[in-house]
């Protein structure tokens, strides 16, 4: 059983520490009581305040300490002081919460507007692949068509021509295996060159495909990162900071207390009643 | 000065102070992040005092924030209603104004859920309602979302056990551990009034009567009865109806007159209200009505006392009833500590009362401090 010591109320908080949120009066008072005030001061001012620091802090401490040296040292600290301020310090931007959500709405508006963006050239490039995927699926077929018709019309021509100079020539044997192995090979080599031109044509169609592809991959991934975005900034601006609790750690009755031996027994009773009422709901 | 070592160039003096810094930052690492961990801010402890009462709900929390609530709870009836009031629902003094648009519940009407199986929708509708009420108190105390919410809820001494289940099922889905005792119990414990006392918690639907000895009452410590505000509102309606049957008034009017009003002590000021008459405000002198239906509670309240200090030891029950703590919003009643030391020395021979100064957060005053005492290990056991 823990019995860690209470900690006291804060001053101007009634004895159960608590205050009426709804009183400014009470809670302008506790502020003053229990808050933190925050000093300015300016970088002039503070170098004085530093200077005269560390002539007082040398002259207690060290007997007959010439002028020129006490300004040396001060001057020295000074230096060093204004280095690591330089060096050391960070800057940091404070905002008031109300412009804190403000900044949030904006960047939230902001982000939702390239979410729109986004969207609309998903879809516009969506479109414009199906489209150009459609037309190339007909140019492809058309291509192979016209190239088998082609084809054919070429490779009669071709084998016409050969044979016509073919046969104006003397036939002998010997010829003709030529003949056979010639219309054979320029055949072959025209066959060749044309289905290399149609495997380039198809390959800039599958370029201008991928293409499409990458962008719209792009864009997606792009859009989600904008969809986390949104809702880290959701998340953000949703956050209710709350009012913090005055105890860090559980707190417990305390040893000091006056009926500390009956307390206890009333906690433990009020436990057990609670633990079987609650076995009850489970 | 001998000691002091002398920096012959500015660059040499700006190297050697880095020099300092990283090994004064360095030596101290450990420290720091030991004591970084030490301030993280993940094992805060919220303590909440809840007053789940017929009328007002009221929380007093560990953060200094304390707050109240109308036990109303509305909901838009209709698309409609909804687009016009911008929210799923209302609650509180804001759901009894627009409740002719919502669907409206006084989920404790009699002090405890009403979960009557009879009528299930309307059971679930309390219960829901009952739910709602609970997270928005818990909402209004403002909590810390990386803060241990533990709540100690006051309920009526003898609220059913039905209902204690709908609390702790309602509280536990925003908090992280709950338990609930007696209002009463959790009045004199914020008062420290422990010992030899008659705690008389006037709410609207019910009075609690209990007797405190040094240990946790029992139920044969403990009277509950009906006699309480909307007591006292029933016998002001009926008593102006009786003396003036041509004035037009509705319960919420005659509440708010009540809690204008209220008085018993015979040397009362006058109680002159304006009441509809076919249409035209008419003024009526209401002052002995108010004075009779305030003190119509009186003479129950001081028998169930009687009650109490009958059945405890005889030897102690001079002291008890020297000790009576009246408390709750009905304590409110001007001049009611009187007129109840008046009749118990009439017919108890005797008697002294102490008006709590508090009687709006005199409930969840108590129920923080049991939050506040309670050990850590069993709010642990309970979540």
């Amino acid at each position: 059983m823990s019995n860690a010591q209470s900690t006291p109320p804060l001053d101007g908080a009634s004895p159960d520490g608590t205050l009426s949120a709804g009183n400014d009066a009470e809670r302008r008072q506790m502020m003053a009581n229990n808050g933190r005030n925050l000093n300015f001061i300016g970088n002039s001012r503070l170098l004085a305040v530093l200077g005269a620091a560390v002539r007082h802090a040398v002259r207690r401490n060290f007997d007959d300490v010439a002028d020129e040296v006490l300004s040396e040292v001060a001057e020295t600290t000074l230096r060093g002081f204004n280095h690591l301020l330089k060096n050391q310090g960070k800057a940091v931007r404070g905002l008031p919460v109300k412009e804190f959500v403000k900044e949030v709405e904006a960047s939230k508006n902001e982000i939702l507007k390239q979410r729109e963006q986004a969207r609309l050239e998903l879809n516009r490039l969506t479109r414009e692949l199906e489209n150009r995927q459609a037309e190339m699926r007909h140019e492809r077929e058309a291509m192979v068509q016209d190239q088998n018709v082609d084809g054919a019309v070429v490779d009669g021509q071709l084998a016409d021509r050969l044979e016509e100079l073919f046969d104006s020539m003397e036939q002998t044997e010997e010829l003709a295996q030529i003949r056979e192995l010639v219309m054979s090979a320029a055949l072959e080599t025209v066959q060749q060159e044309r289905s290399k031109a149609l495997d380039e044509k198809l390959r800039k169609h599958d370029s201008e495909v991928a293409n499409y592809q990458r962008r719209i991959s792009k864009l997606t991934e792009s859009l989600s990162r904008t969809e986390a975005e949104i809702i880290r900034l959701a998340g953000i601006k949703d956050i209710d900071t709350g009012v913090e609790s005055i105890y860090r750690q559980v707190q417990g009755l305390s040893e000091n207390d006056d009926n500390a031996e009956s307390k206890k027994e009333m906690m433990m009773a009020i436990f057990e009643a609670n633990l079987s009422l609650q076995d009850k709901v489970a | 000065m001998s000691n002091t070592k002398k920096v012959d160039t500015k660059k040499e003096a700006d190297a050697e102070l880095d020099h300092v810094v990283e090994t004064e930052e360095a030596s101290q690492s450990a420290g720091t992040i030991m004591q970084s961990n030490d301030d993280s801010k993940d094992h805060g402890v919220l303590y909440l005092g809840i007053d789940l009462g017929t009328s007002r709900t009221s929380v007093s929390s560990s953060n200094g924030v304390r707050e109240t609530v109308a036990s109303y709870v509305g909901y838009p009836k209709d698309v409609v209603s909804r687009k016009l009031l911008k929210k799923d629902v209302l609650f509180g003094d804001e759901a009894a104004e627009k409740r002719l648009s919502l669907d409206f519940y006084r989920p404790l009407a009699d002090g405890v859920i009403d979960c009557n199986e009879d009528d299930m929708a309307n059971a679930k509708g309390n219960l829901k309602a009952a739910r709602d009420l609970i997270g928005e108190i818990i909402r209004r105390a403002q909590p810390r979302k990386d803060e241990l919410i533990y709540a100690v809820i006051g309920v009526p001494a003898q609220a059913s056990i039905h209902s204690k289940e709908a609390i702790i099922k309602a509280a536990k889905e925003t908090v992280d551990s709950v338990m609930l005792c007696s209002e009463p119990f959790s009045v004199a414990y914020g008062l420290d009034m422990l010992d030899d006392v008659l705690v008389i918690d006037i709410g609207a639907g019910t009075t609690d009567l209990c007797r405190m000895h040094g240990t946790m009452p029992e139920d044969s410590d403990q009277i509950t009865v009906t006699y309480a505000g909307d007591y006292v509102d029933n016998q002001l309606m009926e008593r102006i109806k009786e003396a003036h049957p041509e004035a037009q008034f509705s319960v919420n009017m005659i509440k708010a007159i009540k809690e204008k009003f209220s008085n018993v002590a015979e040397d009362m000021p006058p109680v002159i209200v304006q009441l509809p008459v076919k249409g035209k405000p008419t003024d009526f002198d209401i002052t002995n009505i108010m004075r009779d239906a305030c003190n119509s509670i009186v003479a129950p309240l001081v028998d169930g006392l009687g009650e109490l200090v009958s059945s405890f030891d005889p030897e102690f029950q001079e002291r008890l009833k020297n000790r009576v703590l009246l408390a709750g919003g009905g304590s409110q009643i001007r001049g009611l500590d009187i007129a109840v030391e008046k009749y118990m020395q009439e017919h108890l021979g005797g008697g002294k009362v102490i008006k709590t100064e508090e009687a709006m957060y005199g409930g969840s005053n108590g129920a923080l401090k049991i939050a506040h005492d309670m050990p850590g290990d069993f709010w642990e056991q309970l979540k």
